[in-house]
């Protein structure tokens, strides 16, 4: 009996319910609600397991260079935009792949963390300048300045690190669920909301969510050219970096797991959500989350970079290097746009007016 | 012998005296002026018109005028004053009796068997309207009058059909070109262009009645107005009752150039902002991802528990609109209190007359 000196609170309004001993139930004193004791334990558990919470992600890359590896890498930085790109001792660098501007060799590699796999690069150079040609045909108020042929020249391909995320989870939700009924009378119309508290675990795993790792690269421009088949990934080797740059990483798998965990958390909510059915609105309540044998790794993807300054101001094209996929906002040429707008606005009013002056519309 | 075929002659005379309508024997006078009040003289030519028209038409056109009315409500009086003197001819006792009572200065027309028919209400009104002027004191022209009148109405009844009140109903279905049902005001003239009534077509439909002795009379129906989106429609020559379906069409205003290039210029304005803004759109190929559903294992979600239980209710109540009465179509009034036709009432003797009068000459 000791239970019933717990409080609970009412689901509908806050507010502390007390135990009527004339129903054997608990009572709202403000929204004068009527609740099961049993039920009101259940709830009551039900709320405390389904807390929203942050993930964590305790695994970390821990693959070092060897002394070998560490004397081929040559380390070049950008004066201009703080650039810190790696190649093989074969390949040199001129200018930064983020910026255009001359880069210098530093003396000597600092170490840092050795990538774990590698996507190697699917598409040539050539492919990659085709592909941007074709995508910039259909773009009618595309500036000049992007479309020339010399400019193409300009993209390079850049290794850019990625944190993967392997994960089980383990979820447990809750939903605040209705149904609506509605009926009349002679002079009122009625609706009655029956509200449901809705609980739902479940298990779901996640392979390989890929979170950009480059602080250099922009989050979304790289979740733009998604997906990367980590089948075809391979364990590094330095071979692979010949004719390429490689980004160092320099975001912490803590940092870049974050945007990873809200993508994971939509899916984990939207899968269990779907298992919610029979009723006329679903509200998400809580949702606790935990990892199970998470990993997280550290892989080098293929990317294909061109950087144009329209303006002063600098726009990415990026190609995925293994699917092909390319994106890349392009501003909008006031001059074209202005012609565009004239030529639509022109053509458009004189075919209307004529044709209400003939049918005699106004 | 002699004896024998007086007592038969008298059982046969006694025998027709039950078999013939007395009257046929005693030939009573259709001419009864009990009061006085005209001359011998005046007295024979009205029994002689009045007997040609009686022998025209195969019925008793009787003329009485009376001291009184033997304290009796004139219409009594004139129905017994006919039944119980053995007016009326054929089965049904056909006829008709003016009285004009002297003492209570009234008049009264009384009508049995085919002369039911043959003087309807609105015939009997106007046949008291008529003789209502000579009583002033030239009562043989009252008599003459009512005899040729009598002669005048039952010559109609036969020939074509009683002199009566009639109804022409205009009525009119007013839709535009689309078919919706429209409104309007109408009137209606006669021959003359004398307006004797109007016509509310409400949601497509109106009528008026127009009392008249002719069916067959010639209106003039014009608008009055309609909604501003139609045209105003001809006035329409209709013949006696008529249903008549107008179909409205849309006013034609001279193109309006100001709304016209305001709502081409909006037109154009608004096409040139979807056409750059898909223009633009395709410059835009850089998007977040929201979730990681590409990246989860396949078939690896799996549900392990789940409970679904009810909380509570809560029931709201709105009032409903209440129902607004709508006025239903139709329009249109009657002009008089006649409804045409012979309406009858039942006399002492059992028998049904037709009837009406005047009060005070
Ligand atoms: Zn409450
Ligand atoms: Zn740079």
């Amino acid at each position: 009996m000791s239970d019933e000196l717990k409080q609970y609170k009412c689901p509908n309004c806050g507010g502390i319910l007390v135990f009527d001993s004339s129903t054997q139930n608990l009572k709202c004193p403000y929204c004068h609600s009527e609740f099961d004791v049993e039920m009101m334990q259940s709830y009551d558990k039900d709320v405390a397991e389904t807390t929203d919470n942050e993930l964590s992600w305790t695994s970390k890359p821990q693959g070092q260079w060897s002394q070998s590896e560490a004397a081929n890498i040559r380390e070049y930085v950008c004066k201009s935009c703080g650039g810190d790109i790696i190649t093989d001792e074969t390949t040199a660098a001129s200018s930064c792949p983020y910026c255009g501007n001359p880069v210098v060799m530093v003396n000597q590699f600092k170490g840092s963390l050795r990538p774990d796999k590698v996507i190697p690069f699917k598409f040539s150079k050539q492919q990659a300048i085709e592909r941007y040609r074709k995508h910039l045909t259909d773009k009618p108020l595309a500036p000049k300045a992007f479309k020339a042929e010399k400019h193409m020249q300009e993209i390079k391909g850049v290794y850019v690190p990625f944190w993967m995320y392997d994960a089980d989870v383990t979820a447990r939700a809750r939903f605040t669920a209705t149904r609506v009924r509605s009926w009349s009378d002679r002079d009122y119309n009625y609706t009655e909301t029956r509200y449901y508290n809705v609980f739902r675990g479940g298990d779901i795993s996640f392979d390989n969510v890929p979170a950009n790792g480059s602080s250099k690269m922009d989050t979304v421009l790289m979740e733009s050219i998604e997906p990367f088949d980590m089948k075809q990934a391979v364990d590094f080797n330095m071979d692979y970096l010949a004719g390429y740059f490689a980004d160092k990483f320099d975001i912490s798998a803590e940092e870049s797991g974050r945007k990873a965990n809200q993508r994971i958390r939509n899916s984990t909510a939207s899968a269990i959500q779907s298992t919610v059915s029979g009723y006329s609105t679903v509200t998400q309540a809580g949702m606790n989350m935990a990892l199970v044998n998470e990993s997280a790794s550290y892989c080098l993807l293929p990317v294909w970079l061109l950087v144009t300054t329209y303006q002063g101001k600098k726009y990415y094209f990026a190609m995925n290097g293994q699917t092909g996929k390319l994106v890349g906002d392009l501003p909008t040429d006031t001059g074209l746009f202005a012609r565009s707008f004239a030529l639509i606005f022109a053509v458009v009013s004189a075919l209307v007016f004529v044709a209400s002056f003939l049918l005699k519309l106004f | 012998m002699m004896k024998r075929i007086t007592k038969l002659f008298t059982i046969l005379a006694v025998a027709l005296m039950v078999c013939v309508p007395w009257r046929a024997l005693a030939q009573n006078a259709l001419m009864i002026d009990e009061y006085g009040a005209l001359t011998d003289t005046q007295i024979a030519q009205c029994e002689t018109q009045l007997q040609q028209v009686s022998d025209k038409y195969g019925v008793d056109v009787v003329a009485l005028i009376a001291s009184d009315t033997d304290g009796k409500d004139i219409v009594d009086f004139a129905d017994d004053y006919f039944d119980y003197n053995g007016y009326g001819r054929g089965t049904d006792r056909s006829g008709i009796i003016l009285v004009i009572d002297m003492y209570g200065r009234e008049m009264y027309i009384s009508t049995r068997g085919l002369c039911i028919d043959y003087f309807t209400d609105y015939g009997i009104e106007s046949i008291a309207d008529e003789i209502y002027p000579y009583l002033a004191g030239d009562f043989e022209g009252a008599v003459s009058r009512y005899a040729q009148l009598c002669d005048y109405y039952m010559n109609a009844a036969i020939t074509d059909k009683p002199i009566d009140i009639y109804y022409n109903r205009l009525y009119i279905h007013l839709s535009g070109e689309d078919g919706k049902r429209i409104n309007g005001h109408f009137s209606v003239y006669d021959v003359n262009g004398v307006h004797i009534g109007n016509i509310y077509v409400d949601h497509g439909e109106g009528y008026t009645d127009i009392l008249t002795e002719d069916t067959n009379a010639v209106y003039t129906i014009s608008c009055d107005d309609v909604s501003s989106k139609y045209a105003k429609p001809e006035d329409i020559t209709v013949r006696g009752s008529a249903e008549y379906d107008i179909t409205m069409t849309a006013a034609r205003a001279p193109y309006d150039v100001m709304t016209g290039g305001a709502v081409s210029g909006g037109a154009g304005l608004i096409a040139a902002l979807i056409g750059t803004g898909i223009m633009k759109s395709k410059n835009k190929s850089v998007r977040s991802k929201y979730d990681a559903d590409r990246y989860v294992e396949r078939g690896s979600f799996n549900l392990r528990d789940h409970r679904d239980y009810f909380l509570y209710s809560r029931t709201s109540r709105s009032a409903r609109p209440k129902e607004t009465e709508r006025s239903s179509g139709g329009g249109g009034g009657h002009g008089g209190s006649f409804s045409g036709g012979s309406s009858t009432h039942t006399s002492s003797s059992g028998a049904t007359h037709g009837g009406g009068g005047r009060r005070g000459f």
